[in-house]
């Protein structure tokens, strides 16, 4: 089987089949979403359109690994859940998940002390715990990697 | 766990690489294993014994120094 850096789609066709497709996935759904969040809140168009420009290359890359035959890309191998990074994966988000469970009950004692001298907003509560999550995974992953290798 | 997989890899002239593709695995798999930083799973074990012909047990030994 020949393979590709973009790989070719599950259901058969070219890679130039797959990028077109996701291409198009990534614009209708990223403009639908920001005309979804623009219209719930009601927001400008010009903020529409930045949102949606800023949207579109995650909502293609989400739609080109929804799509991808895995067994089509250059150096993929086929058997990824015998591989290391399988387990430095599951390690880091492991460790990583009681690192946020300790943060989050610091952050909430800290909070219950503080009282009203602090106010917090769930929207940027929610977002701190998000990238917290990442960033500690990702430095837990590359700890992992560079202890392996 | 102590591993003879470079000298058996070396035995047959393959690179980390080349073993890493008839594994199925990435190349970085092989690196950790032959480092004895890394225990394969039990069907990385049997298919590293039927790519070299011959038993787990002459690929891998337990560590059983204090």
């Amino acid at each position: 089987m020949s393979r590709s850096r973009f790989g070719r789609p599950r259901f058969g066709g070219s890679t130039a089949t797959l990028l077109s497709l996701s291409a198009l996935a990534g614009i209708v759904g990223g403009t639908l979403l920001a005309w979804i969040i623009a219209t719930l809140a009601s927001l400008p168009l010009a903020w529409m359109a930045i949102f949606a420009a800023s949207a579109i290359p995650i909502t293609a890359s989400l739609a080109w690994v929804l799509m991808v035959d895995r067994d089509t890309l250059t150096g993929a191998p086929r058997n990824p859940e015998d591989s290391v990074e399988n387990v430095w994966l599951h390690k880091a988000s492991s460790a990583a998940l009681l690192d946020i469970s300790g943060i989050i009950g610091l952050t909430i004692l800290a909070l219950t002390i503080l009282g009203d001298r602090v106010s917090l907003s769930a929207e940027t509560a929610l977002m701190a715990v998000w990238f917290a999550g990442l960033i500690d995974v990702f430095i837990r992953y590359q700890m992992l990697k560079r202890r392996a290798l | 766990m102590r591993n003879f997989l470079p000298e058996a890899r070396s035995r047959l002239g393959w690179s980390q690489q080349r073993l890493a593709d008839e594994l199925g695995v990435s190349r970085q798999t092989v690196i950790s294993i032959e480092k004895g930083r890394y225990d394969p799973s039990l069907p990385v074990a049997f298919r590293l014994a039927h790519t070299f012909e011959c038993q787990i047990e002459d690929l891998f030994s337990p560590d059983l120094e204090p």
